[in-house]
Order: C-alpha cells, then structure tokens, then sequence
C-alpha cells in the first residue's frame, strides 16, 4: 500500500525540522517555511464538510424487451424516459400542467422517481414526475420565469408533480405484486394516442376510436399512419362491416419522439466510497492510473528535490489557487468522480443542500417558494444531473438541451391538500451549465 | 421489486428513505433495486468518462477534430478529459512543489498540503494547477486536473533563419497581470531559456526552447509573475504576423446554430484556418 503521509519525505528547506517530521503528531512543534500566516481560502475543500446525510444515486439500466412489466405502474417503478407509469391512474394532470409555460406545446415525460416515506400513511406510495419541453429556447426563458414569485404567474417549461396513495387504496392490492402477470386492480384513464403521457380527452372526429390530448399530436398521428387507418375505419362503417377487415390501430404511444425507457436504480453513496490509504481490497492493478499516478509524481518530485532542485516558496508564492467558481467545480467533478454515470442524486432532508455546478445560477434564499397548497415550507429532495443528457440519444445534440442540474425541491409534509385531486405540482429550480 | 422492507409488507422503497435521510439508522442495506455497491471495484476497470457539458459530449462522439477548434471560438473547457482525449500521452505533468500550510484554529494548528503541478506536450500546449488539500495524494490529484483545465496554446516561431522547426516566441510579447508585467523576446537558437525558475518550467513545458525574458514591476512582493507570463504565451495567437496576412475563412463553430451562444460575445483570438498550422 502506498503511504501518503510525508514521513519520508525530508523536507529540506523548513527551517528548524532537521529530523524527518510527524505530520500526525506534534503539529505545534512544526515551524514551517512560508509561516507568514497563509490564510487559504477554504472554499471547495472537499474534505472539510463532514457529510451526514445519506445520499441516493441513481444510475439508469436500460430494460429488457422481456422485463418492460417490470416499469408498469403496478410494480411502483422508477424510471426515465418512455411514457410515465402514473401512480394515480384517473386523475393525471390536464390543460395547462400538461404543456409549457413558454410555447405551449404538450411537455414531454423525462423521469420518475418512487420516494415513499415512511412517516407518513398518506405516502405509503409516492411517486414524483418531471417533465420538461425538448425546446432548448424554452429552456432559456425559464430561467427568468423560475426566480419569479408565485403571484407572478411564472411560466414554466419544467414540471414537477407528485402524487400519493395509502396502502390501501382503489387502483392497486393491499399485497405486493409478485411477478409479470400481476396487474393492477383497476384500468386507469384514456391516454393520447401519439405520447403516451397525457389524458386523451380529445377524440378524431372521423374515426372516434382514436384519442388524443391535444390538437398537434392529432396531427402528428395524421401525418403518421392515422390518416390511412382512418380512412379505413369510415369506409368499412360506411358498409356497416365492422372490425373484421379493419387493422388495429396500435394502441399508444405510436410517437417516435419519447426518450429511450429505461430503469431508474438506487444505490448508497457511501457504497462508492473508496479509502485510498487503508482500502484492503484495492489492489492497486497496473491500469488505474490517477492513484498510482499521483504517487508515481511525488517520487518523481521527491527525486529532484533530493537533487536540490526544487522551487522554493518565494518562487512560487504568487502562483495563487483558482478561483471559488472553478474550485466549487472541482469538488462537483470530484465528488460526481466516486460514480461518474450517477444521473440522480437524492436526498430528501430540511439540512440537505444539493450539490450545485457553479456559483451562478444559484436560487437564494428565499427563491424556493412555499408549498402552494398547504403553505409548509419546500425542502430539498433530488437533483437530475447533466449526466442524464448522454442516455437521452439526442439527433441534434448542438440544439439539444442543457442543464447543469435540476433541483426539485417538494412539500415538507408532502401535504394531502393538493393531491386530493391527483396530482400535486411541486418547485423545480434549474442550474444552467457553467460558463 | 420484491424486497424485504420490513414495515412495508412487501414492498419496495424505491428512493424513500426509512430514516429520514440520517446517517442514523445503516442497518438495513437492502432496500429497492440496488446495483450493488462496488466497493473497490471501481479501479478494476477503466474509468469511463461519462461527460458532464454539451462540449464534452461533442468531443466525445467525435463531432470536434482538434483541441485548435475549442481554442478558436474560446468556448470555455470544463472537463480535464477533454484536453486528455486531444492530447493523449503527449501531455507530461510535473509536480512543482508540495508544501504545507498552516492554519491557526481554535484547537491548534490545522496543516493541509498544497501541490503546484504544470502539465503540457512540449508542444505548444501547457497549463498550471495549484490545489491545497488535507491529503498529498488529494492535492496532486486536483491540481492536475485544475492543471489540466487551464492548459493554453502557445504559438511559436523563429529567431532568424526559418530552418527546422520553430523554436522562440514569434514576436516580442508583453503581458501584465497586477502589477508585474513580463516581456518575451525572441531569442536565438541555443540561447536557452532566460527567465525565472517558474517561468522558465512553464515556458520549457510550453515547447519553448530559446527567449528572452525582462520583468517590471515589484516582482518580490506582490507579483503575479506567472501569470503574466501565462498572458504573454495568450497573446503570441493574438499577434499578426505578415505570413498571416492570407485571408481568413471564418469556419462554423461547433455551436452555431446555437443562437443563443452566438449572442455571447466572443474574442476571436486565432485569426486563422484552425486546421492549417502557419507555413513558413
């Protein structure tokens, strides 16, 4: 194992340590070279908070043809991409929850997340969605609407809504499902035939089979494959055959637009944690090559020094450390850097503070409205991190769109107030990327 | 998803946390859909980068042909890997010093180790990093990587006869940061590197073989003598030079359909075709 601790190195220069130095014992003593009161700035040490919060991470798995049952709303999934699998399957948020704030297109699903508290009996089951426009324009507008007080009628292009059921309640069974076969206990609503996502209240006039949530996806379809069924369906009742020679529309969602389906699976932080110094199972094998790397350039560095050839303080002294923005990204890179394709991070705690990209783009204090049905104060529960945007298989990825982080702060007592009518719709802050 | 929750009767707990989110309570580790954690196992493979911004994911589908074309329209490099993908082995990174730091706190001293690393090819690319740590190995780690974000392009050209590669600076340069202002001049093959001991390092791992150096400013005090010579190798790009005088074709950036990016002001400072090194 490799020692880090500077017992071996002979640190010429310092005055008044002949003998080698005990950096854990007998700091008092040390007068070292340069003790002309350094001050360092202490913003982005990463060692210093002494984090004890527990933190979720979440990793996407792409699903198996033959295991998409596991994502049904039956099985409570978490997941990203493909339709939503609403908890509450009647009462799924309409009109203007459904489509931006910004160009009024229907919003598209992005993840969903099943944080059940235990708590609370009125969140035996919870689930949380978000959803955002694919337009990256909308995206760049919302950032003004977000810091905009609720009495402003801000106009958002992202969407947070929650729901929640007791365990026993009138849409699934009292007993965990068991297997593929299992369903739910009750059909949930029309869904639109294009997306997937939202209530079909909407209907084609011609065929009345078909239903849709808004006139742009009745439009898509048509431009799709509706326009040559629908014809079918009207002449064959204009016959008065029925069924027999008519195709099957397939049942939604017929768009190609949704994002790729996959599972959405939790994981300890604490599990990615690695003990450089006293980790008994690392190995150390040839091909890691931060570590060894490091421990490669202090010889090197020890080398030369014994040489005599090392830069003193003074040389070095205005050689300054970078600046807080840069060194708050370098604790993001380094503590995303223990599990690089985490694309979730949560933890759902008054004290929790999410891990934000850059000082900019920051909400203050005041910024995170209260719970607008019960009044409580909204706390932290999860972040989306950029990292999502690679899964997401983009065709334009210049115009794609761009986070830095999404921040989804939810009611402290995840009240029943604004889920008695399905769906409760919670605070998302957006971080923009770093400059 | 069937788990063996306890309270739960069965089932899953997805994200919900039983504790509150405290440290509290670690007993029970098996709840909802786990990966597994990999305790140590993430040194037996290669780390897999997994980019955090749009450029680096562009970079790394292959939409961006050299680290020049970054450099052209200073979109700004937020990912280490990014210059690692362009220059691969050819970077070298060294550590400068490692020196402890005290701080007086109410109970003792508190000493953190601060590591100066400077990376570059010797080929025209080089860049600094300073990171202070509780730990040597933490240090070294993120000065490279602060390192390896500030890495520069540094044009060179010649002294004289324009045989062999080139080998100084193109033309006197001068930059000033604080109080200090450091001028580069020209300087003839086997000359060597007049200057500093730190900027000499940069300059040396920059690719420079032979230049001048001359200083103002209160250079013992409050300098910022490296960085004002970081400004001069900026501005060797800056600088038109008659065989530059060819007509420049503006090429697309990476984002330029991005409108709103377009809307950011830029500073072009190559005034070049990115994929044609100057001719001499």
């Amino acid at each position: 194992m490799v020692d880090f601790g500077l017992l071996s190195l002979d640190m010429g220069n310092l005055k008044d340590v002949d003998d080698e130095a005990e950096f854990s014992n007998g700091i008092a003593d040390l007068h070292i070279d340069g003790s002309r009161g350094h001050t360092e700035a202490e913003a982005g040490d990463d060692d210093e908070e002494a984090e004890n919060l527990l933190v979720g991470l979440g990793f996407v798995q792409p699903v198996e043809d033959s295991e998409k049952w596991k994502v049904e709303r039956q099985h409570f999934p978490s997941k990203v991409g493909g339709c939503p699998a609403w908890l509450d399957p009647i009462n799924i948020p309409t009109g203007e929850q459904s489509t931006c704030g910004i160009c009024d297109s229907p919003l598209e699903f992005l993840l969903q997340v099943y944080a059940p508290i235990d708590d609370i009996d009125d969140a035996f089951h919870r689930s949380l969605f978000v959803f955002v426009c694919p337009n990256a324009s909308c995206l760049e507008q919302d950032r003004h609407h977000q810091s905009k007080k609720p009495e402003e009628n801000p106009r958002r292009c992202v969407k947070v809504f929650r729901s929640q059921l007791l365990r026993k309640n009138s849409y699934y069974s009292y007993t965990p499902p068991s297997g593929e076969d299992d369903l739910p206990i009750s059909e949930g609503a029309a869904l639109c035939t294009w997306c997937g996502i939202w209530k079909g209240h909407k209907a084609c006039a011609a065929c009345k089979q078909t239903k849709y949530c808004s006139r742009s996806h009745q439009v898509e379809h048509w431009r799709g494959s509706h326009a040559v069924y629908c014809r079918q369906v009207q002449a064959a009742r204009k016959e008065g055959k029925m069924d027999v020679n008519i195709p099957v529309c397939s049942p939604g969602p017929v768009s190609d637009k949704l994002w790729p389906e996959m599972e959405l699976v939790v994981d300890e932080e604490d599990n990615y944690e690695v003990d450089e110094l006293s980790d008994p199972n690392a190995n150390v094998p040839a091909s890691d090559k931060t570590k060894s790397k490091a421990q490669l350039l202090l010889e090197d560095y020890e080398r030369r020094r014994e040489a005599g050839e090392e830069f003193t303080a003074a040389d070095l002294e205005d050689v300054h450390e970078a600046s807080q923005d840069m060194q708050l990204w370098a604790a993001f890179l380094a503590k995303i850097g223990k599990a690089p394709d985490q694309v979730l991070r949560y933890c759902r705690s008054p004290a929790a503070k999410p891990l934000w990209l850059s000082l900019n783009g920051q909400p203050e204090n005041s910024g995170i409205p209260s719970c607008s049905h019960c009044g409580s104060r909204r706390i932290f529960e999860f972040q989306v991190l950029p990292q999502l945007l690679n899964f997401l298989d983009f065709k334009d990825e210049a115009n794609s769109l761009d986070w830095g982080t999404i921040a989804v702060y939810t009611c402290e007592r995840s009240c029943g107030e604004g889920v008695g009518k399905g769906y409760a719709e919670e605070f998302a802050w957006v971080q923009p990327p770093p400059e | 998803m069937a788990e063996r929750g306890g309270e739960r009767g069965g089932f899953g707990r997805g994200f919900g946390r039983g504790d509150r989110g405290d440290r509290g309570g670690r007993g029970d580790r098996g709840r909802g859909d786990r990966r597994g954690g990999r305790r140590g196992a993430k040194r037996d493979e290669e780390e897999k980068w997994v980019p955090v911004t749009k450029l680096g994911r562009l970079v790394k589908d292959g939409k961006i042909k050299s680290l020049e074309q970054i450099y052209l329209f200073s979109l700004p490099i937020k990912e280490h890997q990014i210059v690692e993908f362009f220059l691969g082995s050819a970077l070298k990174d060294e550590v400068m010093k490692i020196m402890p730091v005290q701080k007086q706190t109410r109970a003792g001293q508190r000493t953190r180790f601060k590591a100066f690393v400077v990376v570059g090819d010797n080929n025209g690319h080089v860049g600094l990093g300073v990171k202070c740590s509780k730990e040597v190995a933490t240090a070294i780690r993120g000065a490279i990587i602060l390192a390896k974000l500030s890495v520069i392009p540094v044009r060179r050209g010649y002294w004289g006869n324009k045989i062999g590669k080139p080998h100084t600076v193109p033309c006197k340069v001068t930059g000033k940061c604080g109080s200090v202002t450091v001028r580069l001049v020209p300087a003839p093959r086997g000359s060597g590197i007049v200057a500093a001991r730190v900027p000499k390092k940069v300059l040396q791992f920059a690719g420079i073989e032979d230049v001048f150096t001359s200083s103002r400013g209160s250079t013992k005090t409050l300098g910022n003598f490296v960085k004002a010579t970081f400004e001069c190798l900026l501005k060797t790009y800056g600088f038109l030079t008659p065989d530059l005088w060819r007509e420049t074709r503006f090429s697309k950036s990476p984002f330029q359909e991005f409108t709103d990016f377009l809307a950011k002001p830029h500073k072009i400072s190559v005034v070049e075709d990115v994929e044609k090194t100057p001719v001499y």
